[in-house]
């Protein structure tokens, strides 16, 4: 037997409806549709051989509907915080390094400096790549027509030959 | 008065708004004849009805104490400022910033008892491929050493985990090995019935500072009930080998009051009823703490609820006789404590968390434990791992055999885990005065529920954790200053050198 709901489509948004139907799928096979004065149909058919009383599911669904409603909306007005916390969480807990597959060991065990930091404090004004040397100072003053999109001799690579400083 | 509510008829004091200016942001709850005051850092205070009532028409209490008490704490505005709370907030959140420090290592499946409430799903001790490899538990132990957290503890878990001896005996030699130079701490605790244990094990177990945990449910016609063993009874091995350790730690100098065998109780329905009868049973064996567990939805206990299984108000009452006796028992001067009350005292009491895993938020499912499975299957949190025995493999993070420390938390599992148990933002959690001392468990919300979004009215850990909460608070808002004192000493954590190994 089908059981049929109508919600009012102007008090709880078509995503919280959907979310608070999929909760049922195990236990019936769901249809939502349109239906006449701005509302929702949705559909309960209980699954061949199921037992289950589709009536009493659809009183679940309505209290599923106000769960449903009520933790979008505060998820949303608290959402700030908690973006903060789960933040913290999953940060705090990040890898310190990404682990060798067979050994794993910290970059201390390895002998390496750390990571992502200046080897020494007094280092941050070094500039090996001349990233900091101006334009004219490089490669002279722009030629008359060339000078708008390319550069009058290509850059030199990088020492070393890596692409982004980490130590290798 | 609803058990979610706060329990005040707020409603019959008509349209009149509160002076909310002269108020800081608090939580309520009629708590006794008082009214309890929350704040999202955890301060709380007491408030009568009448000087409640007074707060929200914007006049401070009478009472000058109580006004410099409540302007201490921010519920009056005016002196504690926004940089305080966010600072109290951080430190009782400091458990965020340090990632997994709880590895559970289920060495094997097997075991040799027959308990009616197993939760972990056991395997008969002559069922071969149910233990874990020494290659398998290595990974694990590399894996674990990726957490960023200063602390590690390894649990060997089961089954009974002594049944595969050489993999508990590896991953502390291995651990240990590894972690040298790594500035971590690193503790492993063994949680055993203690039936296979032998004088090898022991004198390995006590060498390498290996905390010893136990199952102690009552006295030997309780105890042996609930966990049948073959050909005995499991009373006796037990208490045997819990005085054989307890000497063993005596014999090295160590105080007893620090170190003995910890014990847990779960508590079955045959449970209900004899509390005293549990307390002198741990008195008797020298215990300073009782950790009273329920019946969880997991494992066996599903098949045998109907005989052993009760409602959360049977538990609830049977805490609640619990800690009268044992209140009465610290009043002449005996130590014993129970661990849950311990856990919301801690938090109640000081400004810190004492981070446990399951009560505080979010859980610390995969950031705070990752459990490995004998087969090497790795699991949000333990759990988890128990509900994938049943069948359902939905918090599985990964395997050993191809999945690193980074893709095992980095895990779109973890993020919902860590998402659905953030009190801050759950419906009937948000609003709740408990909600800073208070935690949710996604994979009991799955379990009992359907959805790792705990459903907070109908949620049965919710209704146990209010109803203690509401018990704990009583005794403080009756004021009997040597309660408080028994509560304080109790909340104040113990340290335990011996079964820390600075790596």
């Amino acid at each position: 037997m089908t059981v049929d709901v109508l919600v009012d489509a102007s008090v709880y948004p078509l995503e919280v409806v959907m979310g608070a139907a999929y909760v049922f799928v195990d236990r019936c096979f769901l249809l939502l549709d349109r239906a006449p004065e701005g509302r929702v149909k949705v559909s309960f058919t209980p699954r061949p051989g199921s037992a289950v009383d589709a009536a009493a599911l659809a009183g679940e669904f309505q209290n599923e509907l106000l769960a449903q409603a009520l933790r979008a909306r505060i998820a949303e007005r608290h959402e700030k915080v908690r973006e903060a916390l789960v933040a913290r969480a999953l940060f705090g807990a990040a890898p310190e390094q990404q682990p060798a597959e067979a050994a794993p060991a910290t970059d201390a065990q390895l002998g390496l400096e750390p990571r992502f930091l200046p080897a020494a404090e007094d280092d941050y004004l070094d500039d090996p790549l001349g990233i900091a040397v101006p334009w004219e100072e490089k490669y002279g003053p722009p030629a008359e027509k060339a000078s708008a999109t390319e550069p009058a001799e290509a850059a030199p690579p990088p020492a070393g030959g890596g692409t982004d400083g980490e130590p290798r | 008065m609803t058990r979610l509510g706060c329990g005040l008829d707020l409603a019959r004091r008509g349209t009149t708004l509160p002076l909310v200016d002269a108020l800081g942001p608090f939580r309520f709850r009629a708590v006794a004849n008082r009214v309890l005051l929350t704040g999202d850092a955890g301060a709380h205070a007491l408030v009568t009805r009448e000087e409640f009532e007074a707060l929200l028409d914007g006049r401070a209490p009478a009472d000058e104490a109580k006004r410099a008490e409540l302007r201490e704490k921010g519920f009056l505005a005016g002196e504690r400022t926004p940089e305080q709370e966010a600072a109290g907030m951080t430190r009782r959140k400091a458990f965020l910033a340090t990632g997994p420090y709880l590895h559970v290592l289920v060495t094997t499946l097997r075991c040799n008892q027959g308990c009616v409430y197993c939760h972990a799903s056991r395997i008969g001790m002559a069922s071969p491929g149910h233990d874990m490899s020494v290659e398998t538990a290595e990974r694990a132990i590399e894996v674990a050493l990726c957490s960023p957290s200063p602390t590690l503890t390894f649990e060997f878990q089961g089954g009974e985990p002594l049944a595969n001896w050489p993999v508990v005996r590896r991953v502390v030699e291995r651990a240990l090995e590894l972690g040298r130079g790594s500035g971590k701490t690193i503790r492993f605790s063994l949680v055993s019935n203690l039936s296979l244990m032998d004088d090898e094990k022991l004198a390995f177990l006590v060498d390498h500072g290996v905390q010893v945990c136990t199952s102690l449910d009552g006295p030997q016609d309780l105890h042996d009930a609930n966990r049948p063993l073959a050909g005995g009874s499991s009373h006796a091995e037990t208490v045997r080998w819990m005085e054989r350790i307890d000497s063993a730690y005596a014999a090295r100098g160590l105080d007893r009051e620090l170190y003995h065998v910890e014990a847990l109780l779960t508590v079955t329905r045959a449970s209900l009823g004899r509390a005293r009868d549990i307390v002198d049973e741990y008195v008797r064996r020298g215990l300073q703490a009782i950790f009273a567990r329920p019946l969880n939805p997991f494992g066996f206990a599903t098949r045998t609820w109907a005989t052993i299984g009760y409602g959360t108000d049977d538990f609830l009452a049977f805490h609640r006789a619990m800690l009268d006796e044992m209140v009465e028992r610290n009043r002449r001067g005996t130590q014993i404590l129970e661990r849950l009350a311990t856990i919301f005292l801690s938090k109640i009491l000081s400004d810190t968390d004492p981070n446990y895993l399951d009560i505080r938020s979010p859980c610390g499912a995969g950031i705070g434990q990752i459990a490995y499975d004998h087969d090497g299957s790795v699991f949000a949190c333990d759990e988890g791992r128990m509900l994938n025995q049943m069948g359902d493999p939905m918090f599985r993070l990964g395997h050993l055999s191809r999945d690193g420390y980074g893709d095992l938390v980095e895990s779109p599992v973890v993020r919902s885990l860590c998402v659905a148990s953030c009190l801050e933002a759950l419906p009937g959690c948000s609003d709740c005065a408990y909600q800073p001392y208070c935690g949710s468990c996604p994979v009991y919300n799955y379990a009992t529920q359907g959805n790792i979004f705990g459903r907070m009215p109908d949620n049965e850990k919710c209704r146990l954790h209010m109803g203690v909460l509401d018990d704990l608070f009583g005794r403080i808002a009756a004021g009997d200053p040597e309660v408080g004192a028994i509560f304080r000493r109790w909340a104040v954590p113990r340290d335990r050198p011996f079964f820390s190994h600075e790596a």
